[in-house]
């Protein structure tokens, strides 16, 4: 068996429950091999997702849904060096994805 | 961490909000389950939780400055399935290679007790079992202040 991650979907319930992504221009830190990532894309307007860790840059780019593929872009990125590079007041939403820690 | 919401305020518009998520301070669990049936639930011997607390307090520190408002907040399982200690054991590894952390050695045979109990255990049942990792965690939604 595969190992499954939060199939009951508690996570993304969780925060649906706190706020409203729809039609927002969301960055995801953290975003690992896009595992919530793909969980909440297709609400989200455009989604920049940025982890420190190439392998799972390269992983979430490979397993990107096509139906996603207008919609969000991942970066190879530390969040400082990324936020240095970004103006100020540019995404609706920042989500810290079990990054802060 | 404090910086990190520093670099996350100066990049949301003023109608935004923070998400932030992260487990709770405190030792996941882990547990073993035939059919529904609770075979085995024992506190995962972590080797620390000071990284949330920290979290925690950064985020604490955030309000206080000002940065943002009193958060709304939600709290939920992240469970993870394996079909055996050693699967589960084997995906730890993969996701933590990136953790730098030095081990702690007590805690490091404390977890290979316990992952040799539970596919012990799994062994014994003769049918299949998961091996469920619970971890509680929060999603806060933090909006900033101009």
């Amino acid at each position: 068996m595969p190992i499954k991650l939060d199939p009951e979907n508690n996570e993304i319930s969780a925060l649906f429950g706190l706020a409203k992504l729809d039609g927002r221009h969301v960055l995801e830190v953290g975003c690992g091999d896009g595992r919530l990532t793909w969980r909440y894309a297709d609400r989200g307007g455009h989604v920049v997702a940025i982890d420190p860790f190439e392998e799972s840059i390269i992983q979430a780019r490979n397993a990107l849904p096509q139906n996603l593929k207008e919609r969000v872009e991942f970066h190879h990125a530390a969040f400082s060096d990324f936020a240095a590079s970004r103006p100020a007041s540019t995404f609706d939403t920042v989500i810290l994805s079990w990054s802060l820690c | 961490m404090v910086h990190a919401l520093e670099e996350a305020h100066r990049l949301l518009t003023p109608d935004g909000f923070l998400v932030d998520i992260h487990p709770v301070p405190e030792a996941p669990n882990i547990e073993v389950r035939q059919g529904g049936k609770l075979l085995l639930s024992e506190p995962y011997p972590a080797q620390s939780v000071e990284d949330y607390r920290q979290a925690d307090r950064a985020i604490e520190s955030a309000i206080e400055r000002r940065l943002f408002a009193a958060p709304g907040r939600n709290h939920f399982d992240f469970l993870t399935y394996a079909s055996s200690a050693s699967e589960l054991r084997d995906f730890f590894k993969k996701t933590g290679a990136y953790d730098q952390t030095p081990k702690d050695q007590t805690v490091e045979a404390r977890k290979a007790e316990l992952f040799s109990r539970v596919d012990q255990l799994i062994k014994s049942t003769g049918a299949a079992a998961e091996v469920i990792f619970v971890e509680r965690a929060q999603v806060a939604v933090l909006r900033p202040i101009a």
